[in-house]
């Protein structure tokens, strides 16, 4: 049965063997039997397992290289961060007295979204990181930014 | 006829030229994003709200590309726009996030056409005003990063909506501003997007008043702190800061923004709380109170009625912190309740006198204290309520125990109005918007925003809005004039 497989096929692909992943024929027609011995599916219609197809194969390799590129990025969060915060302009001036400074990410305003004891969410743009960071905290310790100023007895 | 025709000829070409020179802006959005991530998640989803893409990648590129557009739109630039995007995993966790950050990433000063020598722009409108890239006519090479020379930097939350970083309150990727429980992508990117533009303080520190390498930025000309009469160009560093704390008091200037208050700011209304009737006696007034954060505000819920004051405790204070009785609830139907603070939060108060019928509550302060809002949250609650100083409840309730023997209880009423006040609701009184400016100053509160007094909401505001629209100009936002005050 040759079958354009549908989102849910493509959700079931498995992985038997974690080996790098073999390069799909650019040839072959999209929906074509891949030659990939390694990986099969669970066919939609059937339940049986069977070889992907080219698609499936290039649909799963997207997948897990973006969750790689996921992790890579979170493990890279708190480096960027640092890096981010110690970060100087750049500061260059020219013949004619023009003056040029590439900023950092320390300038930049920041979005702030948090979530209210009734759980509707409050959306705040904060002048820096830092005081992003700040408006983070006080909702981790539940004193929700927006109100930090106003008793509640 | 000659010289006419060369004349006309000579008009033409300047007609072209000057044309050329106010074309419509381009915005160029390079991503930064690796295989697999960001703008080129292959993940599947189905087209949203107008949105056709058919991955994660694809509907966040769809976003960005439908923002841009809605500011080159309104933009003139013979140069184009550029703006470097990337999705990154910024720090977030279950009950809150970053969802994003972007500015100016190059900014100018003194360069060829700047209309202000000595004066940082951010590097699109130095462009604009310049008639060129000053990266190129300088030769600026990039510093290796790939966006060294961008004039915009944008980043937003890659795992938003993700387990552990608000689960379920991903970016809303459709283009109809249905976003629901959602974080409306397009709302947040637009407003961030006028930051990079312009809209921003730039690189002066609304906190210290101290200006980058001691140079005022564009904007400092155009804010007016109008207790003092002086603009921030003129002011020292200390003055500055204590402008930015100055409640309602700084003012922008710019004649663009200023001509556009009438066509989009709506008539502004006071809220008054006015205690009267035949047994107010020295009680009677307009007494100051601070709003509740829950229930209904006063200009959208106005009430008047009789007063009601319960006594709850055997020390003769009202505290409301349980259900009233029948008998206490049979007088609070229909009534204006006065209660004491203290015992239980002022969203139980509320409630509890909420469910035995009152219409509105008046919480009388218990302590000698300058005037301060009721905190907390309850959705459940749709009566307004304000809190009233010690002095003042002790004086409604001095006339209430002045009774009579013999005679009827003081009849005492309470209207909680908001009258018009003859004003532009965000603008001062001589017309011109309002900068956010609040005291005591909230954490990263910065007047690169417009006033929250401002009435309809407008997208520059700190606070992101579910009313907004994507029209920047008016007779919906005063978003666009600002940026023309500017030179745009």
């Amino acid at each position: 049965m040759n079958k354009t497989p549908t989102l849910p096929a493509a959700a079931l692909l498995l992985a038997v063997l974690a080996l790098p992943a073999q390069a799909a024929d650019a040839a072959a027609p999209a929906d074509a039997p891949a030659a990939d011995a390694l990986r099969v599916v669970v066919d939609p219609d059937t339940g049986k397992l069977r070889a992907p197809t080219a698609a499936e194969i290039k649909a799963s390799d997207d997948r897990a290289a973006a969750a790689r590129a996921r992790a890579a990025a979170n493990q890279g969060a708190a480096a960027r961060a640092a890096t981010a915060a110690a970060a100087t302009p750049l500061v260059k001036t020219y013949a004619n007295g023009a003056r040029r400074a590439r900023l950092t990410d320390a300038f930049h305003s920041h979005s702030v979204a948090v979530v209210r004891a009734d759980g509707t969410l409050d959306t705040q743009c904060y002048e820096d990181h830092q005081h992003a960071m700040k408006a983070l905290e006080a909702a981790r310790a539940e004193r929700p930014a927006a109100n930090a100023k106003l008793e509640t007895e | 006829m000659l010289s006419t025709t060369l004349h006309r000829a000579t008009l033409a070409l300047a007609a072209t030229l000057v044309l050329g020179s106010a074309q419509a802006a381009t915005i160029v959005i390079t991503s930064r994003d690796p295989a697999g991530v960001g703008f080129n998640d292959p993940t599947p989803v189905a087209p949203v709200g107008g949105n056709p893409g058919t991955t994660l990648g694809e509907q966040r590129m769809n976003v960005y590309r439908y923002v841009a557009d809605l500011w080159a739109a309104q933009l003139q630039s013979n140069v184009a726009i550029t703006v470097s995007a990337g999705w990154e995993a910024l720090e977030c966790d279950a009950g809150s996030a970053v969802l994003g950050s972007a500015g100016a990433w190059n900014v100018w000063d003194s360069f060829p056409g700047a209309p202000l020598p000595g004066t940082w722009y951010p590097q699109a409108l130095a462009n604009k005003l310049s008639g060129q890239s000053l990266a190129d006519y300088y030769g600026q090479a990039d510093d290796g990063s790939g966006f060294g020379n961008v004039d915009i930097k944008t980043q937003f939350n890659v795992n938003l909506g993700q387990t552990g970083c608000l689960e379920g309150r991903g970016f809303y990727l459709g283009l109809d501003g249905n976003a629901g429980t959602q974080v409306n992508f397009v709302a947040t990117l637009l407003h961030e997007l006028g930051h990079g533009l312009g809209f921003a303080l730039l690189t002066t520190s609304s906190a210290s008043g101290s200006r980058f390498l001691g140079l005022p930025s564009v904007w400092e000309g155009l804010m007016l702190d109008n207790s003092t009469g002086k603009t921030w160009l003129q002011m020292t560093n200390a003055e500055r800061a204590a402008s930015a704390i100055n409640t309602r008091k700084l003012a922008w200037t710019g004649a663009n923004a200023v001509a556009g208050v009438p066509q989009v700011l709506g008539q502004g209304r006071t809220p008054t709380l006015n205690v009267g009737g035949t047994g107010a006696g020295p009680a009677a007034g307009n007494k100051v109170f601070g709003e509740a954060s829950f229930g209904p505000s006063i200009t959208n819920s106005p009430v008047s009625g009789q007063l009601f004051r319960l006594v709850d405790q055997a020390n003769g204070t009202g505290l409301a912190c349980a259900p009233l009785t029948p008998a206490a609830a049979a007088q609070a139907q229909g009534r204006v309740a006065l209660v004491d603070r203290g015992g239980c939060t002022f969203v139980i108060k509320v409630k509890n006198l909420q469910d035995a019928g009152a219409k509105a509550v008046l919480v009388a302060d218990n302590v000698v204290a300058s005037i301060s809002g009721l905190g907390g949250s309850d959705p459940s609650i749709t009566i307004p309520s304000v809190r009233i100083l010690k002095t003042d409840g002790d004086a409604i309730k001095a006339q209430i125990a002045n009774r009579k023997r013999g005679m009827p209880v003081p009849q005492i009423s309470v209207t909680l109005s908001a009258p018009l006040n003859g004003l532009y609701a965000g603008a001062d009184p001589s017309g011109r918007p309002l900068l956010y400016t609040p005291n005591p100053r909230e954490p990263g509160s910065s007047v690169s925003h417009w006033d929250t007094s401002a009435s309809p909401n407008l997208l520059m505001e700190p606070f992101i809005s579910a009313d907004l629209t994507t029209l920047l100009a008016p007779p919906k936002d005063l978003t666009l004039p600002l940026l023309k005050d500017l030179g745009w």
